[in-house]
């Protein structure tokens, strides 16, 4: 089997659990059902894959989709290889055909007709037809398909098709509460527990101020990035600054606002 | 004469038995235990003045009415004897004394009185005419405690109408002096006053100019610099009038500079947005900031001068100009540190204090408030006053209940201080000082109360200084308070802790109050708390504001204890203001669950498993509350429910307009053909160039990984690469990809009346309404939109008032441009009024649905939006949050504005780069297209 060994997920990665998204997963695993999980950035969808896929003991094969992303990305293609055509598996084929979890990160950015390709898979069927090959893989009963998306984009045009949609089970995900928000973060970010409450506090307050302008709050992952500056000895006001506010925004009433939070709670 | 002998009111019976009548009923209505003699000249002096003129009598009625059991028998006589000799001059001028001389006497200032007179007399010289207007305004600022503004006012009449002035110049005087002071702000009109009675004792032909000036911001100079400026401009219109005109008007730059340079004061309304969104950081959108110069005089207090800070549940209230410090920036932080100190009340739980849990407390500590007994049953109280909140219910249960509210602020302040250390540090470090320097001010001005220096350490934390001129037994008092102050909070740092302080140190601190001021009984003599900033706790206020939730809460809570289960009703006054109208079953599920979690409630109710709230209708209580009222359409068309944003509290207001979808009604006409023909040269020009809009149905991509063919560049250098021995590069296809265009754009025609206004064809010379032209242009855009392809819907909107706003649809996104469209087109006419931000707010949700990459919506208008009780700044605003909306979900807004000239205004209501004014309409058709093709070209 190729490859199996690169894939796995050695060490435990941290992933602190918030509902019963473990037990959920484990069900959908073991009924050989395909995942959705659908959540604003940053709030640990991808961490989570690679949490149960370490838990489960599967490899893991992730895929960021992208606008250009076409079926033989997925699925494999000829190559020339000493003047002989060699067909080298695509990610998708590689996971059917040894029993990995595939995870298709961001599924919306991904053409439309490059998604009906998992179509198959995420059926009782369990097939992944390989057109060029003429062959029809059967999914290694481990295999299991993972997609996520960010509900948060407002364009129509990035929302999943019905068809695609209603072969998921789909899980929600949202910015964890305040204390185990801080948890991760002083956990990830490795600082103590105070300072991260307080970077947790800011995210709260900036998610408040989300509807004057900003397409998203401040994420998790934006605040272990702040709490990751500061461990590496960045003054506090400047880590936020950098790690925060600026990537949420250009505007300057928003940054000041923000600003003004940061010197309050620091 | 004693009151056993007839009474004198019988004699006016006699006169006129309907005005005896009416002074009989207000006279007992208010309960006036006049004397024989007040009364007798009443009598008098009315039944004299219905001699002269029936409307003279009424007047001189009703003002001894006013007066009677509010001022004293001389302050009568005065009355009486000045009315009656202005009435000998005339009944016009009688009446006018016997109106506004009555708020004059309430004042009982002997000095405004003369000065009143002496104004009187001055305006009289120029006719009666001149009294009207300015008398009523005089009248409303002395009723409303501005006494300095009055007689400032008073001065500037005497100082105008003491001129020499034509018939037209004093009219006009009469008519734009008393407006100005009236719009003046209450903390500033006496010098802004007397600062334009300057201004017109130098010239009459600066008032305008001047007053323009204060429009344009030198009401936001402090008193001293206005002045200065004031002098500046002056000595410059001296030595020239232009110049010195220019300056006061601040038309001139050097005038602009000057007040830049005097100006310390910073406005509310300048930083009333960025504060606001500090606040929906911090607590969550529903708490803004308003001025205290909004609310009535009996709720801000009589203190016009001071700054003062308290909240209502929806606002914080702060002054609207603040100049204590000398530097702009210093007062900028002020208002920031004043609003996030308050904020703390909100954030922390003042207001959802609760009699219940105290209650709980009492039975927890038994009998531990010896010194104040009616605490032990409190429930027995609560029943009583039905109209109070919790926290109210709880002072009036003292003997002195603004000593119990000044007690409880001390220790609420206290704990807010701790609260926001811990989870503000910074904030705290930054707003201590400004407060504790203000309290040392304090306490340096006059000598201080035991309990302002029991604020000083409790809710300060000063040590130093809050000591100095007490003896040691009150020393040692303070220092005990202290400490319990600091071990309850350290224990639990809720709001009944403070409540629970202040009951236990009330006796105490009556004592220490009697002994400082030698009584024996303070209950008539309490001076209030004065605190830094007048920052005030006011639960009336905020329970005045937050009934509805109050009134929810008490019916759930009762309908949940029936069945046996506790909530607190604090809980649910919580849950009921956050959720507002979505509130339902499963938040009280969640609340009582957690309830019973707590360990403060006993669980003496159901098991968990048997939670069924179905016979809790919530519906039925928020509908009887006034929260979800219920939509009913008897128009025919769909209607919707918008929210529209209320400029004056900053705040939504909740499913406040509502729109009615209507298909406009066909007439047959051949408006759209007849457009067609007559601009047949610009509808082939207008086709081509949008023949270029379109996309190239195909676009080639290379290199490729596969295709349709090879790209035979990459398989030369395959080849080379192969050669060389190189791991060649594997795009070797080029392929051809169809290329689509996804525009789709909404035309949101204003029919409002003014569409109506004719304008002259400029090509014919024929006569022409805007809207025709305007439909002219819609028939082009039609013709432009079918050549590139793109989906486009139009409609119309008008309406009265905010729950009839009109839309008409016109053409549907997926509807064929067929003759029923055109026919609607020809159909198209001017309405009514201009609800914009409702019509906006419609399109965008319209829009919302089409699954196009690029969203357009025009909005085609020709003025500013205009509606009843939709005007001016709430209408610019409401628009403009209407945008910004659209904006937020991806949808492009673009206006187009025909028939005014530029006003700045527009770009407040669209934004600076998203509108287009066509002063000419007949640019339109052309405009239009050529907008469009620019807003969508790839």
């Amino acid at each position: 089997m190729p490859d199996f060994a690169s894939y796995m997920i050695i060490q435990k990665p941290y992933y602190l659990s918030v509902n019963n998204e473990i037990a959920m997963f484990e069900a959908a695993y073991d009924a050989m059902l395909p995942v959705m999980l659908k959540g604003p950035t940053g709030c640990g969808k991808t961490r989570f894959v690679e949490y149960m896929a370490w838990r489960l003991k599967r490899p893991i094969i992730t895929v960021a989709c992208h606008e250009d992303l076409f079926a033989s990305d997925l699925i494999g293609r000829y190559l020339l290889k000493n003047d002989e055509t060699v067909w080298v598996d695509g990610p998708l084929t590689r996971a059917v055909r040894m029993g990995a979890i595939c995870y298709l990160d961001e599924i919306v950015e991904a053409r439309k007709d490059t998604t009906v390709v998992i179509h198959p898979l995420t059926d009782n069927r369990r097939t992944l037809p390989v057109d060029k090959k003429g062959e029809v893989i059967k999914a290694h009963p481990n295999f299991m398909l993972v997609i996520s998306y960010n509900p948060g984009y407002q364009s129509i045009l990035k929302d999943l098709k019905q068809s695609t949609r209603q072969r998921f089970v789909s899980m929600i995900f949202d910015y964890p509460k305040a204390r185990q928000e801080a948890e991760i973060v002083s956990s990830e970010g490795n600082i103590d527990m105070f300072t991260a409450q307080k970077l947790v506090l800011l995210g709260q307050k900036i998610r408040n101020i989300r509807e004057h302008g900003l397409t998203e709050g401040a994420s998790t992952r934006l605040l272990i990035y702040a709490a990751q500056l500061i461990k590496r000895g960045v003054a506090i006001e400047a880590a936020c600054h950098s790690a925060v506010c600026l990537p949420l925004t250009d505007d300057e009433r928003l940054q000041k606002t923000m600003h003004e939070l940061i010197e309050d709670i620091f | 004469m004693n009151d056993s002998a007839s009474d004198p009111i019988e004699k006016l019976y006699i006169a006129d038995p309907v005005i005896a009548a009416w002074v009989q009923e207000n006279l007992q209505r208010k309960n006036v235990a006049a004397g024989f003699k007040e009364r007798a000249l009443m009598a008098d002096e009315t039944i004299w003045a219905l001699s002269r003129e029936i409307t003279f009598g009424k007047a001189v009625a009703t003002g001894f009415t006013s007066l009677l059991g509010k001022t004293n028998t001389a302050g009568l006589g005065r009355y009486a004897q000045i009315v009656h000799e202005a009435g000998t001059k005339g009944p016009a001028i009688g009446r006018i004394m016997a109106t506004y001389l009555v708020p004059v006497i309430l004042q009982d200032r002997a000095a405004l009185l003369e000065q009143f007179l002496a104004t009187v007399q001055i305006m009289l010289q120029k006719g009666v005419y001149t009294l009207k207007d300015s008398m009523d305004v005089l009248a409303g600022l002395l009723n409303e405690g501005d006494q300095a503004g009055g007689e400032a006012f008073l001065h500037l009449l005497r100082s105008t109408f003491g001129q020499s002035l034509t018939y037209n110049r004093s009219m006009h005087f009469a008519c734009i002096l008393p407006r100005a002071v009236r719009s003046f702000s209450l903390l500033q009109r006496s010098w802004q006053t007397r600062q334009l009675a300057r201004v017109i004792r130098e010239d009459l032909h600066l008032v305008e100019p001047f007053l323009d000036g204060l429009s344009k911001g030198l009401v936001l100079l402090h008193e001293k610099a206005l002045e200065q400026f004031v002098s500046e401009g002056l000595k410059k219109f001296r030595k020239n009038p232009e110049t010195g005109t220019r300056f006061l008007s601040l038309v001139s730059s050097l005038g602009m500079d000057r007040f830049q340079d005097l100006r310390i004061t910073v406005g509310l309304a300048e930083l009333c947005s960025d504060i606001n969104r500090y606040l929906c950081a911090r607590t969550g959108p529903g708490l803004v900031v308003r001025s205290t110069a909004s609310l009535p005089l009996k709720i801000r207090g009589a203190d016009n001068r001071a700054i003062t800070v308290f909240s209502d549940a929806k606002s914080i209230y702060l002054p609207d100009i603040i100049g204590h410090y000398p530097e702009k920036n210093q007062n900028e932080k002020l208002y920031n540190c004043l609003t996030k100190i308050e904020t703390g009340l909100h954030e922390f739980g003042t207001f959802y204090f609760d009699l219940e849990k105290m209650e709980e407390r009492y039975a927890r500590n038994g009998n531990c408030f010896p010194d104040c007994k009616k605490l032990n049953t409190p429930s027995a109280n609560k029943g009583k006053k039905q109209n109070l909140s919790d926290l109210e219910r709880f002072f009036s249960m003292f003997p002195v209940p603004e000593l119990a509210l000044d007690l409880f602020t001390v220790f609420e302040h206290g704990r807010i201080r701790l609260c926001l250390a811990r989870r503000y540090p910074g904030l705290v470090k930054n707003a201590r000082p400004l407060f504790q320097e203000e309290a040392l001010l304090l306490l340096k001005k006059e000598p201080a109360s035991v309990l302002f220096r029991l604020y000083l350490i409790v809710a300060l934390n000063i040590s130093q200084g809050s000591h100095v001129d007490i003896n040691t037994e009150q020393k040692s008092a303070l220092h005990k308070i202290s400490r319990l102050f600091r071990h309850r909070m350290g224990k639990d740092p809720v709001v009944e802790t403070s409540a629970e302080l202040a009951a236990e140190v009330y006796a105490r601190m009556t004592a220490m109050l009697c002994r400082a001021r030698d009584l024996t009984d303070i209950t008539n003599d309490y001076h209030s708390l004065q605190t830094p900033f007048g920052c005030h706790i006011r639960p009336d206020l905020y329970f005045a504001a937050d009934h509805t939730s109050e009134n929810i809460a008490g019916i759930i809570k009762t309908m949940l204890e029936e069945k046996n289960i506790r909530v607190y009703k604090s809980d649910i006054r919580r849950i009921v203001a956050e959720k507002g109208g979505d509130l339902n079953l499963g938040d009280i599920e969640k609340l009582v669950l957690s309830s019973r979690k707590s360990a403060n409630l006993s669980t003496a109710g159901q098991p968990e498993s048997s939670l069924d709230f179905s016979w809790l209708d919530i519906g039925e209580i928020l509908r009887q509350n006034g929260i979800a009222a219920q939509e009913t359409d008897d128009t025919g068309g769909p209607a919707f429910r918008y929210p529209e944003w209320d400029c004056g509290i900053n705040d939504y207001l909740n499913n406040h307009t509502r729109v009615v979808e209507k298909i406009i009604s066909g007439i047959k006409n051949d408006f759209y053909t007849h457009t067609l023909n007559r601009r047949q040269g610009l509808v082939k020009q207008v086709r081509d160039s949008f023949e270029l809009l379109k996309p190239e149905s195909l676009v080639l991509l290379r290199p490729w990984l596969e295709g349709d063919e090879f790209d035979y560049r990459a398989l030369l250098d395959f080849a080379i690469d192969k050669k060389a021995g190189r791991m060649p590069g594997e795009r070797l296809y080029c392929k051809r990809l169809k290329q689509q265009r996804d525009v789709a754009a909404l035309l949101l025609v204003d029919l409002s009346r003014s569409t109506a206004n004719s304008v002259c064809r400029s090509v014919s010379g024929s006569p022409a309404t805007v809207l025709d032209i305007e439909k002219e242009a819609i028939v082009l855009f039609c013709e432009a939109l079918a050549v590139v392809g793109d989906r486009f819907s139009i409609a119309g909107f008008s309406g009265t008032g905010h729950l009839g706003v009109d839309y008409f649809k016109i053409k549907e996104f997926d509807e064929a441009m067929d003759e029923s469209v055109r026919q609607r087109i020809n159909a198209m006419a001017p309405q009514r009024n201009t609800r914009m931000g409702a019509a906006i707010r419609h399109a965008t949700a319209r829009l919302e649905k089409v699954p196009s990459k690029v969203r357009l919506l025009i909005i085609l208008g020709d003025g500013f939006p205009n509606d009843t009780g939709y005007k001016r700044e709430y209408a610019i605003s409401d628009t403009r949050k209407a945008v910004f909306e659209a904006h937020s979900k991806q949808i492009f807004t673009h206006a187009i504005t025909v028939n005014v000239a530029h006003d700045v205004k527009l770009d407040k209501l669209y934004g600076a780069v998203n509108h287009n004014v066509i002063s000419n309409v007949h640019e339109l058709p052309d405009r239009l297209l050529g907008i469009y093709s620019a807003l969508t070209r790839s």
